[in-house]
């Protein structure tokens, strides 16, 4: 039985495969650049993920239903589509050893300083790995269960905080140049361009023409998400401040103090995204181990994921130094490689199933 | 009983490794000394297999026996048919022999039996397994069959009270180990003509009896189906209580949480029905296994129905607070006092670090020999006899704590922790819910003492995802959350009133009948002149 993900579903894992990594980095880097109109980048970043999200939901509309790499086989020969189907398997298992590390030096940064790396990369790529073996079911709806989670932290978050809120930080308005606003907006539509896993995960949609819905949802909510993060950063510690901060979610959350009883529940907000990046390393992983099974023609996607997660933890433990900070991974790292991944290879494959569209139809007809 | 049930049961008699040799039946003879002597060694002998031989004084003095176990028969039903037996046998009649068979084996039948329930077999295996369940059997020299007598009864345990899921309001009556009595529960409550009871022989050698119940056009069929599928693999020696066929006929074998319901009380085992579940009855026990099932429905009591809604719903979110609670409090504490100080204010953590100075060990291995004490304190309870049970409570409780604080080996604190958990592990109204939220709390705690919050929030991504991954009979565990069914919302958290509550929880139930009241059934009595 093939299984079947529900549109809200979809959305949710979506909106988890951009939000953690966005909340998480990008905030100082565009506040560093925009200054107090980073939050206008912000919404920048969420027309430009639209847009994204209308693209790969529009390419998603040719699949009539097949797994991708069967579909890419299908659209442009045998070859080309196993060739695809690789290509996007090693962008994911990259991504997600480039998350995991990332997200190993921030629990190591924040939380567990004294821990070493390889225990806190072990142990996420298990429970990752443990994840993913569940299926692509238990996936979706672990992160629809991660998402109403969200929904519901978020609004109480910035309720504890209104008293620390001042508008007038955000002022004056427009003060930056254009330039530097579309600058400080490609960081967001970088991560935003993730939406482009909707390539593999509409075919396991219940309504596959709902992708575009999905996407939508997804990003959307992904980036109200960072506008959220912004305005209270700005907000709160102004301009000058949060570029300064690694992570700026951490420190909004570090003021809260619930009466006497809890202080700097910080560690606890942190504790409630972990879900969130969990959630994004499985997907990650997920998309990984999908293609290259499919492309390799193997059987059992158990043995993959085992192999896969033992490679994921050597290869982010050993392929970047100790002291890199998270800012240098997504700067340096990881954004040329979001836009090859996800903007330039399905802009090819939308250009190839235009140009074979013709042919394809042609076969159609013949075949019908 | 059901009539078919002396014709062989469900598992696989002499597959290859059952240890028995296939073997043809004995059909009966026309001799009644031969029938009566083969039967006897099929049962192997025994004091208690009754034998009474009669000569009916016309028929030609034709023999007939008839035969019971003792104990496992109705005293009385036996007295009043052997009665009328030996009445009859005295008596005269004039008719002649019909073609085929003796006319004695038509005039008992028909004239002479005071039993409402025959049946007749031909084997002496049908004839011998029917004695074991209770029945009595009439053998009639010169008759290749015999008649099977359903006359079922002997000492059983009366209806009471629910020991494992009382109620303060609610019907008082709980299953007993007698199936009959439990199908008649059951029938007295819902007196519908839609209720099936359909019949399985499970076990080898204890051929327990098993029923699978359900309300045609409100269960699933799919179900239904999938439910006799899963028991008709079932091949075992012996069934002595539902948790056997429990392990064989859940989704997942390796998972800490209960995939079926277990419920001793008839009006539970009703609702159940009535939402569209199935019920799989079983002999010699008083607890019925419910299917599909999901994750909220282990914080549901039957008591939640007859309590006012609001009542209902306070307390439903206490049971699901106390399940978090049982399942994370230590864990929490240990990360917290070992990993996340700072989390704490200045006058607590004070407080707390006075209250473990001189403690020799660290919390996670403190946690552990109290949490590890308490279950062996909760284990000797339940073994204990009665009256010593209260006893070993002070003597544990107050006692056993009081002395390990004060003789530094247990902080305060962490005696508060682990007695709140306790109480908190009592207040889930499912037993193997509980025992699940248990079993966690020690890998939590490990988590927790290794990892702090990092730790725990793995291990509930962990149970997050093992959950979401879960099925009851094909039917998500997870649900009515995820997959998200907004009209069974109505009914797990919350509870609403019943005037709200229309429809049958959906995916649950058929299809076919969804609505299981009239529409605009809020009481406006300001709007009727009331």
């Amino acid at each position: 039985m093939k299984p079947a993900i529900s549109t809200m579903q979809t959305a949710a894992l979506v909106q988890s495969a951009i939000t953690p990594t966005m909340v998480l980095a990008v905030p100082s880097i565009m506040i560093s650049i925009a200054k107090q109109d980073a939050w206008i980048s912000g919404v920048i970043a969420l027309v430009a993920g639209m847009a994204m999200a209308l693209g790969t939901a529009f390419i998603c509309k040719a699949n009539k239903g097949q797994l991708f790499v069967s579909w890419m086989e299908s659209s442009f020969g045998k070859p080309v589509g196993i060739a695809i189907g690789l290509l996007l398997g090693i962008y994911y298992f990259n991504s997600f050893c480039i998350i995991v590390r990332s997200f190993t030096n921030f629990v190591s940064d924040i939380v567990l300083d004294q821990t070493p790396l390889y225990m806190l990369a072990g142990i996420m790529v298990a429970v990752t790995a443990f994840t993913v073996m569940q299926g692509i079911e238990a996936l979706a709806r672990s992160a629809f269960v991660v998402l109403i989670l969200i929904l519901v932290v978020v609004p109480l978050s910035v309720f504890v905080l209104y008293t620390d809120i001042d508008f007038k930080r955000l002022l004056p308005l427009f003060d930056e140049s254009a330039a530097r606003m579309m600058i400080a907006s490609l960081p967001p539509v970088a991560l935003l361009s993730e939406v482009s896993v909707l390539l593999l995960l509409t075919p396991y949609m219940k309504k596959p023409a709902a992708g575009l819905q999905a996407g939508l949802v997804g990003t959307v909510l992904g980036a109200l998400q960072l506008l959220l993060v912004l305005l209270l950063g700005l907000t709160i510690f102004g301009q000058q401040l949060v570029p300064m901060m690694s992570y700026t979610f951490v420190n909004i959350m570090a003021i809260v103090e619930v009466g006497e009883f809890l202080e700097r529940i910080e560690v606890f907000t942190v504790s409630v995204w972990f879900l969130t990046m969990y959630i994004k390393m499985s997907v990650f992983l997920f998309a990984s181990v999908h293609c290259l099974v499919h492309s390799l023609r193997l059987r059992s996607e158990r043995h993959m994921v085992f192999g896969l997660s033992v490679l994921a933890i050597v290869t982010s433990l050993t392929e970047w130094p100790r002291n890199m900070g998270g800012g240098f991974i997504f700067a340096v790292v990881n954004i040329p490689l979001l836009f090859i991944g996800n903007i330039v290879l399905p802009l090819l494959i939308a250009l190839g199933l235009l140009i074979t569209r013709g042919k394809r139809n042609k076969g159609g007809s013949q075949s019908s | 009983m059901p009539t078919d049930k002396h014709a062989g049961h469900s598992g696989k008699e002499g597959s290859p490794g059952s240890g028995q040799t296939i073997q043809a039946e004995q059909v009966l003879l026309p001799d009644l000394d031969s029938n009566l002597e083969r039967l006897h060694r099929f049962l192997g002998g025994g004091e208690d297999i009754v034998c009474r031989t009669l000569e009916h004084r016309s028929f030609n003095r034709t023999r007939y026996a008839l035969l019971y176990i003792d104990g496992i028969v109705d005293g009385v039903a036996i007295s009043t048919m052997l009665l009328g037996l030996l009445e009859d046998a005295n008596a005269s009649y004039t008719e002649t022999e019909g073609a085929g068979e003796p006319n004695l084996y038509r005039h008992l039948t028909e004239r002479s039996i005071a039993i409402g329930k025959l049946s007749d077999v031909n084997t002496i295996e049908q004839a011998g397994y029917a004695m074991l369940e209770g029945c009595s059997v009439l053998l009639v020299d010169g008759c290749l069959r015999a008649i099977v007598m359903d006359t079922t009864g002997g000492e059983t345990r009366a209806v009471e009270e629910p020991s494992s899921q009382t109620v303060i309001r609610g019907p008082k009556e709980g299953f007993t180990e007698n199936l009959r009595t439990n199908t008649s529960l059951i029938r007295r409550i819902i007196k519908s003509p839609d209720l099936r009871f359909e019949y399985k022989m499970i076990g080898r050698q204890t051929r327990t009896n098993v029923a699978v119940v359900y309300l045609e056009g409100i269960a699933e069929r799919e179900v239904i189906n999938e439910v006799h599928r899963r028991l008709d693999k079932i091949d075992i020696d012996g069934v002595l209580e539902s948790g056997y066929i429990e392990e064989f006929i859940q989704d997942r074998a390796f998972t800490p949480f209960p995939l079926l319901q277990n419920t001793e009380r008839p009006d539970a085992a009703c609702g159940a029905l009535l939402e569209g579940q199935v019920v799989i009855m079983v002999s010699g026990t008083p607890f019925s296994l419910i299917a599909p099932v999901t994750f909220a429905k282990f914080f549901q009591s039957s008591e939640d129905y007859y309590q006012r809604y609001d009542i209902a719903t306070f307390l439903r979110i206490i049971r699901m607070t106390s399940f978090f609670i049982s399942m994370l409090l230590p864990s929490l504490y240990i990360a917290i006092t070992t990993f996340h100080q700072e989390m704490l204010p200045t006058s607590l953590l004070i407080s707390l670090a006075a209250q473990r100075e001189g403690i020799p060990f660290p919390a996670l291995l403190e946690a552990f020999l109290m949490e590890i004490t308490f279950e062996i304190l909760r284990e000797a309870g339940v073994r204990m006899p009665r009256i010593i049970g209260p006893a070993i409570s002070i003597v544990g409780a107050l006692v056993l704590g009081q002395a390990a604080v004060q003789a530094g080996i247990i902080s305060a604190a962490m005696v508060i922790v682990v007695s709140f958990t306790a109480i908190a592990s009592f207040v889930i109204p499912a037993v193997n819910m509980g025992i699940a939220a248990r079993l966690i709390r020690f890998v939590l705690m490990i988590l927790a003492g290794t990892f702090g919050l990092f730790g725990i929030m793995s291990g509930l991504m962990l149970l997050l995802a093992h959950l979401c991954g879960l099925r009851s009979f094909g039917k998500p565990y997870m649900m009515p959350f995820s997959p998200f069914v907004a009209s069974n919302m109505k009914d797990v958290l919350i509870r609403v009133p019943w005037w709200a509550m229309r429809k049958r929880p959906t995916n649950i139930a058929s299809d076919s009948n969804k609505f299981r009241e009239g529409a605009g059934q809020k009481p406006r009595p300001d709007q009727e002149g009331a």
